[in-house]
């Protein structure tokens, strides 16, 4: 057992990024506005988003060649944190993992085609889900016909698909794993199903796709090994959006126990309540040096098993915390946390969304079990 | 800056030498079950045994290095002592047992003690001669140094002692205490009246009754002063400044001023050494490696510590804490003795029957150090401050409840 990688970095680039990134998302959003865009179809304010352009985000992870800022996918770490600490309702995770996958994938001219435009603010998202199952292998077949593929077949859950400009599903041709660019006008609208999450903060569709036509310039081929490391970041990217949740979580409750009073005193006074809400904050913490450590090691090529462990002890701990935060603050409410005006509606549901995405606690620990202990 | 005198090249050296030295001189399994900290010696066999490994490393010059070398040390720069310890770490070589002299006396005293006191005192420390304890924690007041009601009384030159502390690690065995004692009873403040002694403990008046633990061991006593003289050059600092020397010394045991003498005073507990223990037991017919709720557990156990690690690392980027400040100092004492007292529980339940089997027992797992450990374990939840203190200090510093 050597796993003793204990590195945190936090770069010149990064902490640049936090300090912008705090700063916009404190302008842009709160739990107010992101009860406003419940009501909204996309589920976000485009003007945020052309805002996010603006500011290069959208390709922060992509080399400058293609009109990125050649951060790297960590840049974006705090970005996605100060997102989830202003309940920041945007598609931008799911571009983020779009974008990085086609970096990491993508050949030459997959690369010039497709990766200017999700720079420059077209939006991306990636379709994993052939079942409810997040460790299940691909399912979806892509079958050869005369020069070119046909893909028929659903996906399910496909986050932000509404919003997409492109979607990257995931398939296989002889068993072997493709992901496949499609943009979104080569569906039919009817093709794509929303579905009514338990976050309503969040969009997610299901797409039924008939006989599509997909040209090999389309495909991109992938391993095993590829397939494990766009979900492992993905579930990077929904830790740190979750340390993020957590610390709003936290202040929220934070806010209750010092002004509520019962039995002439306030609540927070009561160990009962107090201890509990140190209990948050201690899991919040773990999540975040865990979240900030593999943010320090990721690669731009296979990830490593330093790597993979980081990326699974972030997703198991900071969606273990979260559940702990989101239940804890709707409980501590008392009568008031049962309805819908108080935000521990919010944090409560995405609680229970970023749970499952991309894998539960339990999945991820069976993970590392393996790679540790087999 | 000192240390740049002394190349890589050197330091590594040095690296090499003391690993060389401890796999040579690490001592032999004695045949009973050595402690994990110095509060555990509860016989004389054990006393004598680490006694005699803190000389040998001492005097052969791994020992108090950075102090100076008129006093037994040898005036070198910390970053050797910091090698030696980080060597003796890595080979789980057993504890240096004189802990109050070599972390909180020894220190206090090179800082501001007198040219007198610095030869009194620190060989004897360093050679393990001269044990000492520490008296601030009273009957019936906890962690509360405040309420301290020993007193000190000055005729001419000599106090006069009454009262009695509790918690005195190895207070049986002890040559010298640092004392907290109340010199003035009439201060505004109740830390004011406070002041600092390196009384003796072999006096007339002076007597201990041994504690026993949990775990049926022995370690700590309560000490009782009855109108005991101690001469009036004992005192350390000004009268009545006792309470700002006490927290001069926490300096000193958390490593935020350097200074301590170094060697190792605790074995650490990992889930690696629980992951051996599973690997050796069955769960429902396979091995506990391949049982999927130990193997769950495991991890969390993992996680929970990797995370520990990492705090200490993110805690030195402000960047990292400004949501919450101070939140990984303040609550690292709560967070770390709890993880431990979880994990060495763990280590109890992956042992099947085996766990129901105590230290003394012929075939227990490890001759029964996990149950050990476990029990002891609670001196680290309880001690300075418990656990549920400590989630209270951090509610309220760092989230800013309310009091109760």
């Amino acid at each position: 057992m050597e796993f003793n990688n204990l590195k945190i970095d936090f770069t010149e680039e990064q902490s640049m990024v936090n300090a912008s990134a705090k700063e916009f998302c404190a302008d842009n959003s709160d739990t107010k506005r992101a009860r406003e865009l419940i009501d909204s179809e996309l589920g976000f304010d485009t003007d945020t988003w052309d805002e996010i352009t603006q500011l290069g985000w959208t390709g922060i992870n992509i080399d400058d060649q293609y009109g990125g800022m050649s951060f790297g996918i960590s840049a974006a770490i705090p970005i996605v944190e100060h997102m989830g600490n202003t309940m920041m309702s945007i598609p931008y995770p799911s571009h983020l993992l779009a974008s990085e996958l086609i970096g990491r994938l993508g050949d030459q001219s997959q690369k010039s085609q497709w990766l200017p435009p999700l720079c420059d603010g077209k939006r991306g998202t990636v379709a994993f889900l052939d079942n409810e199952d997040w460790g299940s292998e691909p399912q979806l077949k892509l079958i050869k016909k005369n020069d070119h593929y046909l893909m028929t077949g659903e996906k399910l859950l496909v986050s932000d698909a509404l919003s997409a400009d492109i979607i990257i599903v995931l398939a296989t041709i002889d068993t072997h794993p493709v992901f496949v660019i499609v943009e979104s006008h080569m569906l039919k609208p009817q093709d794509l199903h929303p579905r009514t999450l338990i976050d309503e903060t969040k969009r997610a569709a299901d797409i039924s796709l008939q006989n599509i036509i997909i040209e090999e310039t389309q495909i991109m081929h992938a391993s095993h090994e590829i397939v494990r490391d766009i979900k492992l970041l993905g579930s990077l990217l929904m830790a740190a959006e979750s340390v993020g949740v957590i610390s709003i979580t936290l202040k929220t409750i934070v806010d209750y126990l010092t002004t509520r009073k019962q039995f002439g005193k306030l609540i927070g006074s009561y160990q009962s309540l107090k201890h509990p809400t140190v209990e948050i904050l201690l899991e919040m913490d773990s999540a975040k040096s865990l979240v900030y450590h593999a943010a320090s090691i990721i690669e731009s090529g296979t990830l490593s098993i330093d790597s993979q462990i980081a990326c699974h002890m972030s997703k198991a701990k900071a969606s273990d915390a979260l559940s702990f935060a989101g239940d804890r603050a709707v409980q501590f409410h008392g009568g008031m946390g049962f309805t819908y005006d108080c935000d521990a509606m919010l944090f409560i549901r995405r609680a229970q969304w970023a749970n499952q995405q991309f894998g539960d606690p339990q999945y991820h620990r069976n993970q590392l079990a393996k790679l540790i202990f087999d | 800056m000192h240390n740049n005198k002394h190349s890589k090249t050197e330091l590594s050296l040095f690296r090499k030498k003391v690993s060389e030295w401890l796999r040579i001189n690490k001592p032999k399994d004695p045949g009973f079950l050595l402690p994990q900290t110095f509060m555990e010696i509860g016989s004389e066999q054990v006393l004598n045994f680490l006694r005699e490994w803190q000389f040998k490393l001492w005097s052969s010059g791994f020992l108090g290095m950075s102090w100076p070398s008129e006093f037994g040390g040898q005036g070198l720069p910390p970053i050797f002592q910091k090698i030696a310890d980080e060597e003796m770490k890595k080979q789980k070589v057993p504890i240096c047992f004189n802990v109050i002299g070599l972390g909180w006396a020894g220190p206090l005293i090179i800082d501001i003690g007198t040219e007198e006191e610095k030869r009194k005192y620190l060989k004897g420390i360093l050679s393990g001669d001269d044990i000492w304890c520490q008296g601030f924690s009273e009957p019936n007041h906890g962690s509360d140094l405040g309420s301290i009601q020993t007193k000190a009384e000055r005729s001419q030159d000599s106090y006069i002692v009454n009262g009695s502390k509790i918690w005195t690690t190895m207070g049986n065995f002890a040559k010298y205490m640092i004392l907290l004692a109340r010199t003035n009873n009439d201060s505004d403040r109740r830390y004011d009246g406070l002041s600092f002694f390196l009384a003796p403990m072999k006096i007339p008046g002076v007597s201990t009754s041994p504690i026993r633990k949990i775990t049926g061991d022995y370690g700590f006593t309560e000490t009782f002063f009855t109108d005991a003289k101690i001469p009036a050059s004992t005192l350390m600092g000004e009268e009545g400044h006792g309470w700002s020397l006490a927290m001069k010394l926490l300096q000193y045991e958390r490593g935020a001023e350097a200074g301590a003498a170094g060697g190792i005073s605790i074995i650490p507990t990992t889930v690696e050494d629980v992951v051996e223990v599973a690997k050796t037991t069955k769960k429902d017919g396979i091995s506990s490696l391949k049982d999927p709720i130990t193997r769950d557990e495991l991890i969390k156990l993992l996680i929970d510590q990797k995370a520990i690690y990492l705090g200490e690392r993110r805690a030195t980027f402000n960047e990292l804490c400004m949501d919450f400040p101070n939140s990984l100092p303040l609550s690292s004492k709560l967070r770390m003795t709890e993880f431990s007292r979880r994990l060495r529980q763990y280590a109890l339940t992956v042992q099947g029957a085996a766990a129901a089997v105590y230290v003394g027992d012929k075939k227990a797992i490890q001759s029964g150090f996990w149950q050990r450990a476990y029990l002891n374990n609670f001196s680290t939840t309880i001690g300075g401050g418990t656990s549920q203190i400590q989630a209270n200090i951090v509610g309220e510093h760092v989230l800013g409840l309310p009091k109760d």
